[in-house]
């Protein structure tokens, strides 16, 4: 029964499409998400590429071998074990299965695309993208990096257990850093810049520049500050006026000494 | 056209329901084994009317009744019939006289009363549909069914079946007690005025054929062919429960009485729910429960239901 083969081809193909699309759709998510994590631990966002692609490869490869029958099944309920049952013997030819083919496909022509695509749950996930995109803006806007807060906690927690022993005299500075008894300057070593060397790199909130901006300079009005006694009163130049006979007798004065 | 033959199988009932009260389950499963062309056992106590629902059934079906009743002298020839000494024209020559079992539905009441020489006497007729007798073999006019019956009680003097033997049976049907209102029932039917309820010939020998074959032609899933071979194979694997499992003609016969209970339903495909249903009358008798399990005071009902929990 071609008519038969065709609904079967029909509810596979477009089961594959409504499948694919919300595959892609839950990746963007995982890839949107995770960046955003990333940027504020301040690693590689880029990285998240790798998340999104892995669980793009691996849910696809689920969902391909996910029997499709069994999902028009579940949001059919007249064709419950019927579709399945005709399609397992659509090779036989009798009396019994041509009539179930048939039941099955007048079924089918009642199932609507929309038992398989949540439009409320598409638009949550589609809202969830935008969101998290905004948020990738301000993050990277705003400079915003949990690495910032990062806190030793067990440090903070011997100091505050510390505070509570008040034995031996250290209030509020016992959090401020000293464990054992130091000054109120807190740790040593901290305080010591060393000779190891310091990479430090300002990050770039953004690089595009927007001509829109760009100015013509201010005119700018200088006054003069110099004080009253330092001042030009006119330009000349000096020329020396030895003569030559006197120039000589040095000259021969110099010869001399050098001889000697 | 599937949807034409539950109305045949409604009305069937209804008629049978003018002499047995209740007993749905009983009626519905020996049909069950004449739709796939098999042989049933009943068990029950006695007084729960087997005997007068084989007969009924028979009448509604119109097909010829016999009943053999078991007794521990009953001979094989009793069953199969003998060549007797006919006297025409002054000679005398063998004639073969038929016995019971050359009926369409035989009826072998208290099958454990018989020696097992008798009742493998039956297990020709049950499997082929003809017997040997001498050495001529005569074909046994078709439909044919064994229906026979078993009292669980009482069993001094009795031979319990092999388990050869009661695999030979598609089915082993409980006859379950009528409840108060089903007995109120019985007791008005037989005990007034009123004479036998006169049945009407629902199905004929042509027609009951044509469904035996509307069963076989029943599409089933293969997801439920494979609970069904999961299922059987669960009852050889469960060691804590079962000492003794069911053989692969259990598996045929699960997917046979699944195909023919959806036909009664007025299904064209087996579902999930005839298998489940089937499974208990198709396996009863197929396991046989360990040490443990009987400790326990398990049935094998109990052991099939946790089976079925079991598999997928």
């Amino acid at each position: 029964m071609k008519l038969f083969r065709n609904a079967l081809k029909e509810v596979n193909t477009l089961l594959d499409e409504v499948l694919i699309f919300s595959t892609i759709l839950n990746s963007i998510l995982v890839f949107l998400g995770t960046y955003i994590i990333l940027m504020l631990l301040n690693l590689n966002p880029w990285w998240s590429l790798f998340a999104a692609l892995g669980y793009l490869i691996y849910v696809l490869h689920k969902d391909i071998t996910k029997s499709k029958l069994g999902m028009v099944e579940t949001a059919y309920a007249p064709l419950y074990e019927r579709l399945s049952t005709a399609a397992d013997n659509a090779d036989r030819d009798n009396e019994m299965v041509e009539e179930l083919k048939k039941e099955v496909v007048h079924h089918l022509h009642k199932v609507p695309v929309s038992s398989f695509v949540r439009v409320r749950k598409v638009s949550g996930k589609i809202l969830a993208s935008v969101l998290l995109c905004f948020g990738i803006l301000l993050v990277a806007i705003y400079n915003i990096n949990l690495g910032a807060l990062d806190i030793d906690l067990a440090q903070s927690l011997q100091s505050i257990m510390a505070t509570g022993d008040g034995g031996d005299g250290a209030g509020l500075e016992g959090v401020a850093g000293q464990s054992d008894g130091g000054d109120i300057f807190g740790e040593e070593e901290v305080a010591e810049l060393g000779t190891r060397e310091l990479q430090m790199t300002i990050k770039q909130a953004s690089t595009e520049v927007v001509s829109s901006f760009i100015d013509d300079p201010p005119s700018q009005e200088f006054e003069e500050t110099f004080p009253d006694e330092v001042f030009a009163e006119s330009a000349g130049s000096f020329e020396e006026k030895i003569s030559s006979q006197h120039q000589k007798l040095v000259k021969e004065y110099f010869k001399e000494l050098a001889k000697g | 056209m599937t949807k034409s033959y539950k109305p045949v199988f409604d009305s069937l009932f209804k008629e049978v329901s003018k002499v047995i009260v209740g007993q749905r389950d009983l009626i519905e499963q020996m049909m069950v084994s004449i739709l796939c062309d098999s042989n049933a056992l009943l068990e029950g106590y006695p007084g729960l009317a087997k005997t007068l629902a084989v007969r009924t059934l028979s009448e509604v079906l119109d097909l010829k009744y016999s009943r053999i009743q078991n007794t521990p002298d009953l001979m094989p020839s009793d069953i199969t019939g003998t060549f007797i000494i006919e006297e025409s024209g002054g000679k005398r020559n063998f004639r073969f006289q038929p016995g019971p079992i050359f009926a369409n539905i035989v009826l072998a009441d208290e099958i454990n009363r018989a020696t097992p020489k008798s009742q493998s006497a039956l297990l020709e007729a049950m499997q082929e549909k003809q017997v040997t007798v001498g050495d001529k073999t005569y074909k046994l006019d078709l439909p044919f069914f064994v229906l026979a019956t078993q009292n669980p009680i009482d069993q001094e003097g009795t031979y319990p079946l092999p388990e050869a033997q009661a695999d030979r049976f598609l089915i082993k049907i409980k006859v379950e007690y009528p409840n108060p209102e089903e007995e109120s029932k019985i007791i008005d039917m037989f005990t007034s005025k009123s004479s036998k309820p006169k049945l009407k010939k629902i199905l004929t020998k042509t027609q009951l054929l044509h469904l035996q074959e509307k069963t076989r032609e029943i599409p089933i899933s293969n997801d439920l062919k494979r609970r069904v071979v999961h299922l059987i194979a669960a009852t050889r694997s469960e060691k804590a429960l079962i000492s003794y499992g069911a053989s692969p003609r259990a598996s045929i016969g699960l997917i046979l009485a699944s195909k023919a209970r959806a036909l009664i339903q007025g299904r064209n495909f087996v579902s999930k729910e005839d298998i489940d249903a089937m499974s208990y009358p198709v396996l009863r008798h197929r396991i046989i429960l360990n040490f443990e399990a009987e400790r326990k005071g398990m049935s094998q009902e109990d052991a099939i239901k946790q089976l079925l929990s079991k598999v997928k």
